[in-house]
């Protein structure tokens, strides 16, 4: 019977059979992982405040045939102030997707660990739009995809111009007279490129001291999903609601 | 391995395809089914048929009826101030059971999930938002569960109500009577201590 210890934050739960639960977990030692919680949907466990999505926690971990299981779980932090605001709790689903469909399976890596839960901090209390950007742009950089931002992916020409275009085939942005070349392009200010670099400078504490307009922000978020979504291959579920939740802030007062 | 053909090999398919049934228990109904006389086949099968075709959503609360409106509903004795919103019906029996609530109902029929593109528009917010503007509703209470999707669901519907001008509350969480602080996780006893009432 092997035992070892895991310190995890829960990205994602699933009803399995009974009151089981399959978690998706991320931890330091380990990486990505897919556990077994046994019981864990009975009012009476002991576990199941700390096997909660979103919250960090330690584990002791019991080998299986398959899949580990729990045997036991300590709550190290809960991000309260995280579950009670819809667009905080909303933000750190979306985080939860990006990196549960982002990285595969057993590869550990400390400095994603130490990233996803800074930014879980900052969601609970920070600028959430902002926090989600500097998350999207580090996990590039983490995963060895950081954008190129100075020069014209195809022909490497530093850009001048205010605009640059996004190409949809190469995942990457071109200069004007690439672009012209290519059937699915948007464009985007170079504004924009520069509020990325800063995301990549600034301390992710330091965020909040970031004043970035309305409409660079807006730029930001859509420059970020293009490369996401191109390395991914595919939107990702949570977008859908998060979007409507900024759109119906925009339009204050409208429901739904 | 399993080697069946044709009609028992179906039989057993359909039995997997239900929630909490492996393939060896859909194995072992479907030979109960074999073994027991033809008539419990029948009324079982009939059973299945009728169930589908006759229960519906009450057009009111949405709780599945038989009926246009529910018994629920159609009970004029209960508190029109009060409406009780939960994610599935099983909700309303547990709710039911306990005898604490004399109000009204309205089942979603789910939980905003977003991870899994589950919205708003997939639950019965609709209905709940008609019944909001002709009703004498003076009180929404919010019992989605108490996990993320409930959660979600719950600040989601708060953020719609409130607008209204109908005030919304959402169900206390915490210890579970009977059982000891000690064995209590830090998450629910900090959610008791907020959800805590006057005393004494
Ligand atoms: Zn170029
Ligand atoms: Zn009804």
């Amino acid at each position: 019977m092997k035992l070892y210890k895991l310190d995890a934050i829960i990205l994602k739960s699933r009803d399995m059979r009974e009151a089981d639960k399959i978690l998706t977990i991320y931890s330091i030692q380990r990486g990505k992982q897919r556990v077994v919680a046994h019981g864990a949907a009975k009012p009476t466990s002991r576990k199941r405040g700390a096997v909660q999505p979103f919250c960090y926690s330690s584990l002791m971990m019991h080998q299986g045939r398959e899949l580990d299981s729990i045997s036991q779980a300590e709550l190290k932090e809960g991000f309260a102030d995280l579950r009670v605001d819809l667009d905080r709790l909303t933000a750190a689903a979306y985080l939860a997707e990006l990196t549960d469909n982002f990285v595969g399976e057993g590869e550990a890596n400390q400095e994603l660990f130490a990233l996803l839960l800074s930014t879980l901090y900052l969601l609970a209390a920070g600028d959430v739009e902002m926090t989600l950007r500097a998350f999207e742009a580090r996990l590039l950089l983490l995963a060895g995809l950081q954008p190129e931002l100075n020069s014209c992916n195809h022909c490497g020409v530093p850009f001048k111009e205010t605009k640059v275009w996004f190409g949809s085939e190469q995942g990457a942005l071109l200069c004007q007279g690439c672009a012209a070349q290519e059937k699915k392009v948007a464009a985007f200010s170079r504004g924009t490129l520069e509020v990325m670099k800063t995301l990549y400078r600034f301390e992710l504490t330091k965020l909040q001291q970031l004043k970035v307009s309305e409409l660079l922000r807006k730029e930001l978020n859509l420059l970020l999903r293009a490369y996401l979504e191109f390395h991914l291959e595919k939107r990702l579920k949570t977008i859908e609601f998060l979007d409507r939740l900024n759109k119906n802030r925009a339009q204050e007062g409208t429901n739904i | 391995m399993l080697y069946y053909s044709g009609p028992v090999a179906r039989l057993v398919d359909e039995f997997a395809k239900l929630p909490g049934i492996g393939a060896k228990t859909a194995q072992r109904l479907a030979f109960h089914i074999l073994n027991s006389p033809p008539e419990a086949a029948q009324s079982l099968a009939k059973a299945l048929v009728e169930v589908r075709q006759s229960i519906k959503r009450c057009s009111c609360c949405c709780n599945l009826t038989d009926e246009e409106l529910c018994p629920i509903c159609r009970d004029t004795t209960r508190n029109g101030k009060l409406l009780c919103i939960v994610e599935e019906p099983r909700d309303v029996i547990a709710m039911e059971k306990a005898r604490g609530f004399r109000g009204y109902y309205h089942v979603l029929h789910g939980a905003i999930s977003p991870m899994d593109g589950i919205g708003p528009e997939n639950l019965t917010l609709k209905e709940l938002l008609k019944r909001l503007q002709s009703d004498e509703i003076e009180e929404v209470i919010l019992a989605a569960n108490s996990d993320v999707e409930g959660e979600t669901t719950a600040l989601y519907l708060a953020r719609l109500i409130k607008p209204l001008g109908i005030k919304v509350t959402r169900i206390a969480h915490g210890i579970p009577v009977g059982s000891d602080l000690e064995y209590a996780d830090a998450m629910t006893l900090n959610k008791a201590l907020e959800g805590r009432g006057e005393f004494g």
